[in-house]
Protein backbone atom coordinates (compact mmCIF):
# COMPACT_ATOMS: atom_id res chain seq x y z
CA UNK A 1 0.00 0.00 0.00
CA UNK A 2 1.21 3.49 -0.73
CA UNK A 3 0.34 6.98 0.36
CA UNK A 4 -0.85 9.29 -2.38
CA UNK A 5 1.65 12.17 -2.34
CA UNK A 6 3.48 14.22 -4.95
CA UNK A 7 6.85 12.60 -5.54
CA UNK A 8 9.28 15.38 -4.68
CA UNK A 9 12.28 15.75 -2.42
CA UNK A 10 10.36 17.75 0.17
CA UNK A 11 7.82 14.99 0.64
CA UNK A 12 10.57 12.39 0.60
CA UNK A 13 12.34 14.15 3.44
CA UNK A 14 9.09 14.41 5.41
CA UNK A 15 8.31 10.76 4.88
CA UNK A 16 11.81 9.71 5.93
CA UNK A 17 11.38 11.72 9.11
CA UNK A 18 8.01 10.05 9.71
CA UNK A 19 9.53 6.62 9.13
CA UNK A 20 12.35 7.14 11.59
CA UNK A 21 9.81 8.35 14.17
CA UNK A 22 7.55 5.37 13.48
CA UNK A 23 10.48 2.97 13.93
CA UNK A 24 11.44 4.66 17.19
CA UNK A 25 7.77 4.60 18.37
CA UNK A 26 7.49 0.96 17.41
CA UNK A 27 10.54 0.08 19.45
CA UNK A 28 9.21 1.99 22.45
CA UNK A 29 5.77 0.45 22.20
CA UNK A 30 7.29 -3.00 21.76
CA UNK A 31 9.32 -2.46 24.95
CA UNK A 32 6.16 -1.26 26.72
CA UNK A 33 4.26 -4.30 25.50
CA UNK A 34 7.00 -6.64 26.73
CA UNK A 35 7.11 -4.99 30.15
CA UNK A 36 3.29 -4.97 30.43
CA UNK A 37 3.24 -8.63 29.51
CA UNK A 38 5.88 -9.40 32.16
CA UNK A 39 3.84 -7.56 34.81
CA UNK A 40 0.61 -9.15 33.57
CA UNK A 41 2.04 -12.66 33.88
CA UNK A 42 3.41 -11.95 37.34
CA UNK A 43 -0.05 -10.61 38.44
CA UNK A 44 -1.74 -13.66 36.97
CA UNK A 45 0.61 -15.99 38.87
CA UNK A 46 0.07 -14.03 42.07
CA UNK A 47 -3.69 -14.07 41.48
CA UNK A 48 -3.75 -17.81 40.91
CA UNK A 49 -1.89 -18.61 44.12
CA UNK A 50 -4.08 -16.20 46.14
CA UNK A 51 -7.23 -17.55 44.53
CA UNK A 52 -6.26 -21.11 45.46
CA UNK A 53 -5.53 -20.01 49.03
CA UNK A 54 -8.89 -18.21 49.24
CA UNK A 55 -10.76 -21.21 47.87
CA UNK A 56 -9.23 -23.36 50.58
CA UNK A 57 -9.96 -20.80 53.29
CA UNK A 58 -13.55 -20.36 52.10
CA UNK A 59 -14.09 -24.11 51.99
CA UNK A 60 -12.85 -24.36 55.58
CA UNK A 61 -15.02 -21.40 56.66
CA UNK A 62 -18.11 -22.89 55.01
CA UNK A 63 -17.35 -26.30 56.52
CA UNK A 64 -17.43 -24.72 59.98
CA UNK A 65 -20.49 -22.65 59.12
CA UNK A 66 -22.24 -25.84 58.07
CA UNK A 67 -21.40 -27.26 61.50
CA UNK A 68 -23.17 -24.28 63.08
CA UNK A 69 -26.08 -24.60 60.64
CA UNK A 70 -26.56 -28.24 61.58
CA UNK A 71 -26.87 -27.32 65.26
CA UNK A 72 -28.81 -24.05 64.99
CA UNK A 73 -32.09 -23.53 63.19
CA UNK A 74 -32.28 -21.17 60.22
CA UNK A 75 -34.00 -18.54 62.35
CA UNK A 76 -31.45 -18.77 65.17
CA UNK A 77 -28.56 -18.53 62.74
CA UNK A 78 -30.07 -15.60 60.90
CA UNK A 79 -30.71 -13.70 64.10
CA UNK A 80 -27.19 -14.33 65.37
CA UNK A 81 -25.55 -13.09 62.18
CA UNK A 82 -27.99 -10.29 61.45
CA UNK A 83 -25.67 -7.45 62.40
CA UNK A 84 -22.54 -8.78 60.73
CA UNK A 85 -20.06 -7.75 59.39
CA UNK A 86 -18.64 -4.96 61.49
CA UNK A 87 -16.79 -1.74 60.76
CA UNK A 88 -14.30 -1.87 57.93
CA UNK A 89 -12.11 0.99 56.70
CA UNK A 90 -10.64 0.75 53.23
CA UNK A 91 -8.17 3.14 51.58
CA UNK A 92 -7.94 3.35 47.80
CA UNK A 93 -5.20 4.94 45.71
CA UNK A 94 -3.63 4.65 42.26
CA UNK A 95 -0.13 3.85 41.03
CA UNK A 96 1.30 3.88 37.50
CA UNK A 97 2.68 0.83 35.78
CA UNK A 98 4.19 1.76 32.37
CA UNK A 99 2.08 4.90 32.46
CA UNK A 100 -1.07 2.84 33.09
CA UNK A 101 -3.01 3.77 36.22
CA UNK A 102 -3.86 0.77 38.40
CA UNK A 103 -5.62 0.75 41.78
CA UNK A 104 -4.17 0.13 45.23
CA UNK A 105 -6.78 -1.06 47.75
CA UNK A 106 -5.74 -1.32 51.37
CA UNK A 107 -7.66 -2.55 54.37
CA UNK A 108 -6.84 0.05 57.01
CA UNK A 109 -8.80 -1.39 59.92
CA UNK A 110 -11.40 -3.97 60.70
CA UNK A 111 -13.15 -3.86 64.03
CA UNK A 112 -15.04 -7.02 64.76
CA UNK A 113 -17.47 -7.20 67.65
CA UNK A 114 -19.32 -10.23 68.79
CA UNK A 115 -22.93 -9.34 68.09
CA UNK A 116 -24.54 -12.41 69.55
CA UNK A 117 -24.61 -14.19 72.86
CA UNK A 118 -22.38 -17.23 73.29
CA UNK A 119 -24.89 -18.77 75.67
CA UNK A 120 -27.31 -19.88 72.98
CA UNK A 121 -25.13 -20.11 69.88
CA UNK A 122 -22.75 -22.74 68.59
CA UNK A 123 -18.96 -22.41 68.87
CA UNK A 124 -18.73 -23.42 65.21
CA UNK A 125 -20.32 -20.08 64.38
CA UNK A 126 -17.44 -18.23 66.09
CA UNK A 127 -14.92 -20.35 64.23
CA UNK A 128 -16.53 -19.84 60.83
CA UNK A 129 -16.98 -16.08 61.33
CA UNK A 130 -13.35 -15.84 62.45
CA UNK A 131 -12.29 -17.64 59.28
CA UNK A 132 -14.43 -15.35 57.13
CA UNK A 133 -13.01 -12.22 58.75
CA UNK A 134 -9.48 -13.53 58.12
CA UNK A 135 -10.39 -14.07 54.47
CA UNK A 136 -11.60 -10.49 54.02
CA UNK A 137 -8.14 -8.81 53.71
CA UNK A 138 -7.09 -11.51 51.22
CA UNK A 139 -10.28 -10.97 49.22
CA UNK A 140 -9.61 -7.23 49.13
CA UNK A 141 -6.07 -7.89 47.85
CA UNK A 142 -7.54 -10.27 45.30
CA UNK A 143 -9.99 -7.60 44.13
CA UNK A 144 -7.06 -5.20 43.69
CA UNK A 145 -5.16 -7.78 41.64
CA UNK A 146 -8.22 -8.64 39.57
CA UNK A 147 -8.79 -4.98 38.69
CA UNK A 148 -5.10 -4.52 37.87
CA UNK A 149 -5.18 -7.56 35.60
CA UNK A 150 -8.28 -6.24 33.86
CA UNK A 151 -6.72 -2.81 33.28
CA UNK A 152 -3.41 -4.28 32.13
CA UNK A 153 -5.22 -6.65 29.77
CA UNK A 154 -7.02 -3.71 28.12
CA UNK A 155 -3.77 -1.72 27.93
CA UNK A 156 -1.90 -4.71 26.53
CA UNK A 157 -4.51 -5.19 23.85
CA UNK A 158 -4.34 -1.50 22.95
CA UNK A 159 -0.52 -1.51 22.83
CA UNK A 160 -0.48 -4.71 20.78
CA UNK A 161 -2.84 -3.11 18.26
CA UNK A 162 -0.59 -0.03 18.04
CA UNK A 163 2.55 -2.14 17.63
CA UNK A 164 0.89 -4.19 14.91
CA UNK A 165 -0.39 -1.08 13.16
CA UNK A 166 3.11 0.37 13.12
CA UNK A 167 4.83 -2.90 12.24
CA UNK A 168 2.45 -4.15 9.56
CA UNK A 169 0.80 -1.02 8.19
CA UNK A 170 2.48 2.33 8.77
CA UNK A 171 6.16 1.38 8.51
CA UNK A 172 5.75 -0.82 5.36
CA UNK A 173 3.56 1.85 3.75
CA UNK A 174 6.09 4.58 4.49
CA UNK A 175 8.93 2.37 3.23
CA UNK A 176 6.99 1.58 0.04
CA UNK A 177 6.14 5.22 -0.54
CA UNK A 178 9.73 6.33 0.11
CA UNK A 179 10.95 3.62 -2.24
CA UNK A 180 8.45 4.70 -4.90
CA UNK A 181 9.36 8.40 -4.58
CA UNK A 182 13.09 7.55 -4.70
CA UNK A 183 12.50 5.51 -7.87
CA UNK A 184 10.48 8.33 -9.39
CA UNK A 185 13.10 10.93 -8.50
CA UNK A 186 15.86 8.66 -9.85
CA UNK A 187 13.95 8.20 -13.07
CA UNK A 188 13.39 11.96 -13.38
CA UNK A 189 17.11 12.49 -12.85
CA UNK A 190 18.00 9.96 -15.49
CA UNK A 191 15.50 11.51 -17.92
CA UNK A 192 16.95 14.98 -17.35
CA UNK A 193 20.48 13.62 -17.84
CA UNK A 194 19.50 11.89 -21.09
CA UNK A 195 17.76 15.04 -22.23
CA UNK A 196 20.82 17.16 -21.48
CA UNK A 197 23.12 14.72 -23.28
CA UNK A 198 20.83 14.78 -26.32
CA UNK A 199 20.78 18.59 -26.33
CA UNK A 200 24.56 18.69 -25.97
CA UNK A 201 24.89 16.29 -28.95
CA UNK A 202 22.55 18.42 -31.14
CA UNK A 203 24.43 21.62 -30.23
CA UNK A 204 27.80 19.95 -31.09
CA UNK A 205 26.50 18.84 -34.58
CA UNK A 206 25.35 22.35 -35.52
CA UNK B 1 -56.99 -34.23 94.32
CA UNK B 2 -53.14 -34.43 94.56
CA UNK B 3 -52.04 -37.21 92.21
CA UNK B 4 -55.35 -37.53 90.39
CA UNK B 5 -54.72 -34.40 88.35
CA UNK B 6 -51.72 -36.22 86.86
CA UNK B 7 -53.56 -39.44 85.99
CA UNK B 8 -54.80 -38.58 82.49
CA UNK B 9 -51.96 -36.22 81.49
CA UNK B 10 -49.30 -38.72 82.54
CA UNK B 11 -51.00 -41.49 80.59
CA UNK B 12 -51.30 -39.29 77.54
CA UNK B 13 -47.66 -38.26 77.88
CA UNK B 14 -46.49 -41.88 78.13
CA UNK B 15 -48.35 -42.62 74.93
CA UNK B 16 -46.71 -39.61 73.30
CA UNK B 17 -43.28 -40.69 74.51
CA UNK B 18 -43.65 -43.78 72.33
CA UNK B 19 -43.50 -41.53 69.29
CA UNK B 20 -40.03 -40.24 70.16
CA UNK B 21 -37.53 -41.59 67.69
CA UNK B 22 -35.28 -44.14 69.44
CA UNK B 23 -31.60 -44.74 68.78
CA UNK B 24 -32.26 -47.69 66.43
CA UNK B 25 -34.46 -45.56 64.26
CA UNK B 26 -31.90 -42.74 64.38
CA UNK B 27 -29.29 -45.22 63.17
CA UNK B 28 -31.46 -46.26 60.26
CA UNK B 29 -32.16 -42.60 59.43
CA UNK B 30 -28.43 -41.90 59.49
CA UNK B 31 -27.91 -44.84 57.13
CA UNK B 32 -30.32 -43.35 54.57
CA UNK B 33 -28.76 -43.17 51.13
CA UNK B 34 -29.49 -39.50 50.69
CA UNK B 35 -31.78 -36.69 51.85
CA UNK B 36 -34.70 -37.99 49.76
CA UNK B 37 -34.44 -41.42 51.34
CA UNK B 38 -34.25 -39.73 54.73
CA UNK B 39 -37.44 -37.81 53.99
CA UNK B 40 -39.16 -41.04 52.97
CA UNK B 41 -38.08 -42.77 56.17
CA UNK B 42 -39.39 -39.82 58.14
CA UNK B 43 -42.87 -40.35 56.66
CA UNK B 44 -43.23 -43.32 59.00
CA UNK B 45 -42.82 -41.10 62.07
CA UNK B 46 -44.98 -38.33 63.52
CA UNK B 47 -43.19 -35.93 61.19
CA UNK B 48 -44.96 -37.70 58.31
CA UNK B 49 -48.13 -35.72 59.03
CA UNK B 50 -46.44 -32.67 57.54
CA UNK B 51 -44.79 -34.44 54.61
CA UNK B 52 -46.77 -34.48 51.37
CA UNK B 53 -45.88 -35.81 47.93
CA UNK B 54 -44.62 -32.34 46.97
CA UNK B 55 -42.42 -31.89 50.04
CA UNK B 56 -38.72 -31.71 49.27
CA UNK B 57 -35.79 -32.22 51.69
CA UNK B 58 -34.92 -28.52 51.52
CA UNK B 59 -38.15 -27.68 53.35
CA UNK B 60 -37.10 -29.76 56.36
CA UNK B 61 -37.10 -26.72 58.68
CA UNK B 62 -40.79 -26.29 58.00
CA UNK B 63 -41.59 -29.93 58.78
CA UNK B 64 -39.58 -29.81 62.00
CA UNK B 65 -41.04 -26.54 63.24
CA UNK B 66 -44.66 -27.51 62.46
CA UNK B 67 -44.25 -30.82 64.27
CA UNK B 68 -42.59 -29.17 67.23
CA UNK B 69 -45.32 -26.56 67.43
CA UNK B 70 -47.98 -29.28 67.48
CA UNK B 71 -46.14 -31.16 70.23
CA UNK B 72 -45.80 -27.97 72.28
CA UNK B 73 -49.51 -27.25 71.90
CA UNK B 74 -50.26 -30.77 73.07
CA UNK B 75 -48.18 -30.29 76.22
CA UNK B 76 -49.72 -26.84 76.82
CA UNK B 77 -53.15 -28.49 76.76
CA UNK B 78 -52.48 -31.43 79.06
CA UNK B 79 -49.88 -30.16 81.49
CA UNK B 80 -51.21 -30.13 85.06
CA UNK B 81 -48.56 -27.65 86.22
CA UNK B 82 -48.02 -25.05 83.56
CA UNK B 83 -45.59 -23.05 85.69
CA UNK B 84 -42.93 -25.72 85.02
CA UNK B 85 -43.61 -26.42 81.35
CA UNK B 86 -43.93 -22.68 80.82
CA UNK B 87 -40.26 -22.43 81.76
CA UNK B 88 -39.54 -24.26 78.56
CA UNK B 89 -41.81 -22.06 76.44
CA UNK B 90 -40.49 -18.92 78.08
CA UNK B 91 -37.12 -19.65 76.46
CA UNK B 92 -38.76 -18.83 73.12
CA UNK B 93 -40.18 -15.55 74.43
CA UNK B 94 -36.65 -14.60 75.37
CA UNK B 95 -35.45 -15.65 71.93
CA UNK B 96 -38.13 -13.55 70.23
CA UNK B 97 -37.28 -10.64 72.51
CA UNK B 98 -33.63 -10.85 71.42
CA UNK B 99 -34.63 -10.88 67.74
CA UNK B 100 -37.05 -7.97 68.16
CA UNK B 101 -34.59 -5.94 70.19
CA UNK B 102 -31.93 -6.45 67.55
CA UNK B 103 -34.30 -5.44 64.73
CA UNK B 104 -35.36 -2.38 66.69
CA UNK B 105 -31.76 -1.27 67.28
CA UNK B 106 -30.60 -2.02 63.74
CA UNK B 107 -33.84 -0.57 62.39
CA UNK B 108 -34.51 -3.49 60.06
CA UNK B 109 -37.72 -5.35 59.34
CA UNK B 110 -37.36 -9.04 60.07
CA UNK B 111 -40.51 -10.96 59.24
CA UNK B 112 -40.78 -14.70 59.85
CA UNK B 113 -37.74 -14.73 62.07
CA UNK B 114 -39.54 -15.46 65.31
CA UNK B 115 -40.60 -18.66 66.97
CA UNK B 116 -44.31 -19.10 67.58
CA UNK B 117 -43.89 -21.36 70.57
CA UNK B 118 -43.59 -18.78 73.33
CA UNK B 119 -46.16 -17.66 75.86
CA UNK B 120 -46.65 -14.15 74.56
CA UNK B 121 -47.58 -13.12 71.05
CA UNK B 122 -44.97 -11.51 68.83
CA UNK B 123 -47.19 -8.43 68.39
CA UNK B 124 -47.44 -7.89 72.14
CA UNK B 125 -43.72 -8.33 72.56
CA UNK B 126 -43.05 -5.97 69.67
CA UNK B 127 -45.32 -3.28 71.06
CA UNK B 128 -43.64 -3.59 74.47
CA UNK B 129 -40.16 -3.25 72.98
CA UNK B 130 -41.24 -0.33 70.82
CA UNK B 131 -42.77 1.23 73.95
CA UNK B 132 -46.19 1.46 72.27
CA UNK B 133 -48.14 -0.45 74.92
CA UNK B 134 -47.55 -2.36 78.14
CA UNK B 135 -48.91 -5.91 77.74
CA UNK B 136 -48.43 -8.34 80.63
CA UNK B 137 -45.04 -10.02 80.43
CA UNK B 138 -43.16 -12.50 82.56
CA UNK B 139 -41.45 -10.57 85.37
CA UNK B 140 -37.90 -11.62 84.52
CA UNK B 141 -38.39 -10.79 80.86
CA UNK B 142 -40.04 -7.48 81.70
CA UNK B 143 -37.27 -6.42 84.08
CA UNK B 144 -34.54 -7.34 81.62
CA UNK B 145 -36.26 -5.60 78.73
CA UNK B 146 -36.81 -2.50 80.86
CA UNK B 147 -33.14 -2.38 81.81
CA UNK B 148 -32.10 -2.84 78.18
CA UNK B 149 -34.50 -0.17 76.92
CA UNK B 150 -33.11 2.16 79.59
CA UNK B 151 -29.47 1.50 78.58
CA UNK B 152 -30.25 1.09 74.88
CA UNK B 153 -27.80 3.77 73.75
CA UNK B 154 -24.88 2.53 75.83
CA UNK B 155 -24.93 -1.21 75.25
CA UNK B 156 -24.05 -3.31 72.24
CA UNK B 157 -25.86 -6.24 70.68
CA UNK B 158 -23.68 -8.79 72.44
CA UNK B 159 -24.59 -7.29 75.81
CA UNK B 160 -28.30 -7.21 74.95
CA UNK B 161 -28.38 -10.86 73.93
CA UNK B 162 -26.25 -11.98 76.86
CA UNK B 163 -28.37 -10.08 79.39
CA UNK B 164 -31.53 -11.76 78.09
CA UNK B 165 -29.97 -15.24 78.02
CA UNK B 166 -28.56 -14.86 81.52
CA UNK B 167 -31.86 -13.55 82.81
CA UNK B 168 -33.68 -16.58 81.40
CA UNK B 169 -31.28 -19.05 83.02
CA UNK B 170 -31.50 -17.27 86.39
CA UNK B 171 -35.28 -17.26 86.26
CA UNK B 172 -35.49 -20.93 85.22
CA UNK B 173 -33.19 -21.91 88.09
CA UNK B 174 -35.15 -19.85 90.56
CA UNK B 175 -38.49 -21.36 89.48
CA UNK B 176 -37.21 -24.92 89.64
CA UNK B 177 -36.05 -24.53 93.24
CA UNK B 178 -38.63 -26.99 94.61
CA UNK B 179 -38.04 -29.62 91.94
CA UNK B 180 -34.77 -31.42 92.67
CA UNK B 181 -34.32 -32.94 89.24
CA UNK B 182 -35.05 -29.69 87.42
CA UNK B 183 -32.92 -27.70 89.82
CA UNK B 184 -29.98 -30.02 89.20
CA UNK B 185 -30.69 -29.83 85.47
CA UNK B 186 -30.64 -26.03 85.43
CA UNK B 187 -27.52 -25.86 87.59
CA UNK B 188 -25.74 -28.24 85.23
CA UNK B 189 -27.05 -26.25 82.26
CA UNK B 190 -25.56 -23.09 83.73
CA UNK B 191 -22.24 -24.83 84.47
CA UNK B 192 -21.95 -26.31 81.01
CA UNK B 193 -22.92 -22.99 79.45
CA UNK B 194 -20.16 -21.32 81.47
CA UNK B 195 -17.65 -24.01 80.52
CA UNK B 196 -18.54 -23.63 76.83
CA UNK B 197 -18.27 -19.82 77.04
CA UNK B 198 -14.97 -20.14 78.90
CA UNK B 199 -13.50 -22.45 76.26
CA UNK B 200 -14.83 -20.32 73.41
CA UNK B 201 -13.42 -17.08 74.80
CA UNK B 202 -10.16 -18.53 76.08
CA UNK B 203 -9.20 -20.89 73.27
CA UNK B 204 -10.53 -18.97 70.30
CA UNK B 205 -10.21 -15.31 71.13
CA UNK B 206 -8.61 -14.81 74.54
CA UNK B 207 -11.21 -12.24 75.63
CA UNK B 208 -11.55 -12.43 79.41
CA UNK B 209 -13.83 -9.39 79.68
CA UNK B 210 -16.40 -10.93 77.37
CA UNK B 211 -16.25 -14.14 79.38
CA UNK B 212 -16.76 -12.23 82.62
CA UNK B 213 -19.80 -10.57 81.10
CA UNK B 214 -21.19 -13.88 79.81
CA UNK B 215 -20.70 -15.74 83.08
CA UNK B 216 -24.00 -16.98 84.50
CA UNK B 217 -24.23 -17.24 88.29
CA UNK B 218 -26.11 -20.04 90.01
CA UNK B 219 -24.31 -23.15 88.80
CA UNK B 220 -22.18 -25.55 90.85
CA UNK B 221 -18.96 -23.96 89.59
CA UNK B 222 -17.93 -20.57 90.95
CA UNK B 223 -16.67 -17.77 88.74
CA UNK B 224 -13.30 -17.84 90.56
CA UNK B 225 -12.67 -21.39 89.24
CA UNK B 226 -12.75 -20.07 85.71
CA UNK B 227 -10.82 -16.90 86.40
CA UNK B 228 -8.03 -18.88 88.09
CA UNK B 229 -7.83 -21.12 85.06
CA UNK B 230 -7.66 -18.26 82.58
CA UNK B 231 -3.86 -17.96 82.77
CA UNK B 232 -3.29 -21.72 82.50
CA UNK B 233 -1.50 -22.70 79.31
CA UNK B 234 -2.69 -26.30 79.33
CA UNK B 235 -6.19 -26.95 80.55
CA UNK B 236 -6.98 -30.24 82.26
CA UNK B 237 -10.44 -31.73 82.72
CA UNK B 238 -9.79 -32.16 86.45
CA UNK B 239 -9.38 -28.39 86.78
CA UNK B 240 -13.14 -27.90 86.49
CA UNK B 241 -15.14 -30.46 88.42
CA UNK B 242 -15.37 -34.24 88.59
CA UNK B 243 -19.00 -33.87 87.63
CA UNK B 244 -18.04 -33.01 84.04
CA UNK B 245 -14.60 -34.67 83.91
CA UNK B 246 -15.08 -37.16 81.09
CA UNK B 247 -17.03 -34.68 78.98
CA UNK B 248 -14.36 -31.98 79.22
CA UNK B 249 -11.56 -34.50 78.76
CA UNK B 250 -13.02 -35.66 75.42
CA UNK B 251 -13.74 -32.08 74.38
CA UNK B 252 -10.18 -30.90 75.11
CA UNK B 253 -8.67 -33.89 73.29
CA UNK B 254 -10.86 -33.14 70.30
CA UNK B 255 -9.92 -29.45 70.43
CA UNK B 256 -6.21 -30.35 70.36
CA UNK B 257 -6.77 -32.45 67.25
CA UNK B 258 -9.45 -30.60 65.30
CA UNK B 259 -9.53 -27.10 66.84
CA UNK B 260 -13.28 -27.34 67.27
CA UNK B 261 -15.62 -27.37 70.26
CA UNK B 262 -18.32 -29.40 68.51
CA UNK B 263 -17.72 -32.36 70.83
CA UNK B 264 -18.08 -30.13 73.89
CA UNK B 265 -21.46 -28.91 72.62
CA UNK B 266 -22.56 -32.43 71.81
CA UNK B 267 -21.41 -33.58 75.27
CA UNK B 268 -23.34 -30.71 76.85
CA UNK B 269 -26.58 -31.63 75.04
CA UNK B 270 -26.18 -35.33 75.86
CA UNK B 271 -25.32 -34.62 79.50
CA UNK B 272 -28.40 -32.44 79.98
CA UNK B 273 -30.71 -34.88 78.24
CA UNK B 274 -29.39 -37.76 80.36
CA UNK B 275 -30.05 -35.67 83.47
CA UNK B 276 -33.71 -35.47 82.53
CA UNK B 277 -34.00 -39.09 81.44
CA UNK B 278 -34.69 -39.96 85.07
CA UNK B 279 -37.91 -37.96 84.80
CA UNK B 280 -39.33 -40.93 82.89
CA UNK B 281 -39.56 -42.77 86.21
CA UNK B 282 -41.57 -40.02 87.92
CA UNK B 283 -45.29 -40.66 87.60
CA UNK B 284 -47.00 -37.77 89.32
CA UNK B 285 -44.71 -34.83 88.77
CA UNK B 286 -44.34 -32.04 86.22
CA UNK B 287 -40.77 -32.98 85.31
CA UNK B 288 -41.69 -35.64 82.68
CA UNK B 289 -43.61 -32.99 80.73
CA UNK B 290 -40.61 -30.70 80.70
CA UNK B 291 -38.35 -33.63 79.83
CA UNK B 292 -40.61 -34.61 76.93
CA UNK B 293 -40.33 -31.14 75.44
CA UNK B 294 -36.57 -31.20 75.78
CA UNK B 295 -36.48 -34.68 74.25
CA UNK B 296 -38.49 -33.48 71.26
CA UNK B 297 -36.24 -30.45 70.87
CA UNK B 298 -33.22 -32.75 70.97
CA UNK B 299 -34.81 -35.03 68.37
CA UNK B 300 -35.34 -32.06 66.08
CA UNK B 301 -31.69 -31.15 66.49
CA UNK B 302 -30.74 -34.70 65.45
CA UNK B 303 -32.97 -34.53 62.38
CA UNK B 304 -31.58 -31.11 61.46
CA UNK B 305 -28.03 -32.49 61.64
CA UNK B 306 -29.06 -35.37 59.35
CA UNK B 307 -30.78 -33.12 56.82
CA UNK B 308 -28.11 -30.42 56.76
CA UNK B 309 -25.39 -33.07 56.58
CA UNK B 310 -26.98 -35.03 53.76
CA UNK B 311 -28.11 -32.04 51.71
CA UNK B 312 -24.60 -30.58 51.91
CA UNK B 313 -22.88 -33.93 51.28
CA UNK B 314 -21.08 -34.06 54.62
CA UNK B 315 -19.20 -37.30 55.26
CA UNK B 316 -21.14 -40.03 57.08
CA UNK B 317 -18.46 -40.10 59.74
CA UNK B 318 -18.84 -36.39 60.38
CA UNK B 319 -22.66 -36.61 60.54
CA UNK B 320 -22.54 -39.50 63.01
CA UNK B 321 -19.99 -37.65 65.11
CA UNK B 322 -22.40 -34.73 65.51
CA UNK B 323 -25.49 -36.78 66.34
CA UNK B 324 -26.90 -36.45 69.86
CA UNK B 325 -28.23 -39.34 71.96
CA UNK B 326 -31.92 -40.10 71.96
CA UNK B 327 -34.19 -39.69 74.98
CA UNK B 328 -35.50 -43.24 74.57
Amino acid sequence: MEIKVSPNRMVLLQLKKQLSMAIRGHKLLKDKQDELMRKFISFIQNYRSRREAIDEMLAEGYRKFLGARAIMSRIELFNATEALPNQIEIKTDEIRIMNTRVPVIELVSMKSHKNYSTITTSASLDASLKDFSEILPVIIKLAELEKRIEILAIELERTRRRVNALEYVLIPTLEDTIHEISMKLGENERATLTRLMKIKDIVRRH
Amino acid sequence: MGDSKYAYPTGALRAKENTIIDRHKINSLADAENEYALLNLLRETIYGDFITEETTPSSFENILSLTFQRECNFIKEITPEPNITNLFFLKYDFFNAKALMKSSILDVQTENLYKDIGLISIDDLKSYINEESKPKLNNALKETLDSIIKDKKNINLFEIETRLDKSYLHYALEQSDHYLLLKDFHKSWIDLTNICSFLRFKLDSDEIELFKYSFVYGGYLEKSVFLNLWKEEMLKSSDFSNRYKSLIETALEEYQKEKTLEIMEKGKDNFLLKKLQNAKYLSFAPEPFYAFLLARENEIKILRILFVGMINKMSREKIRKMLRVSYV
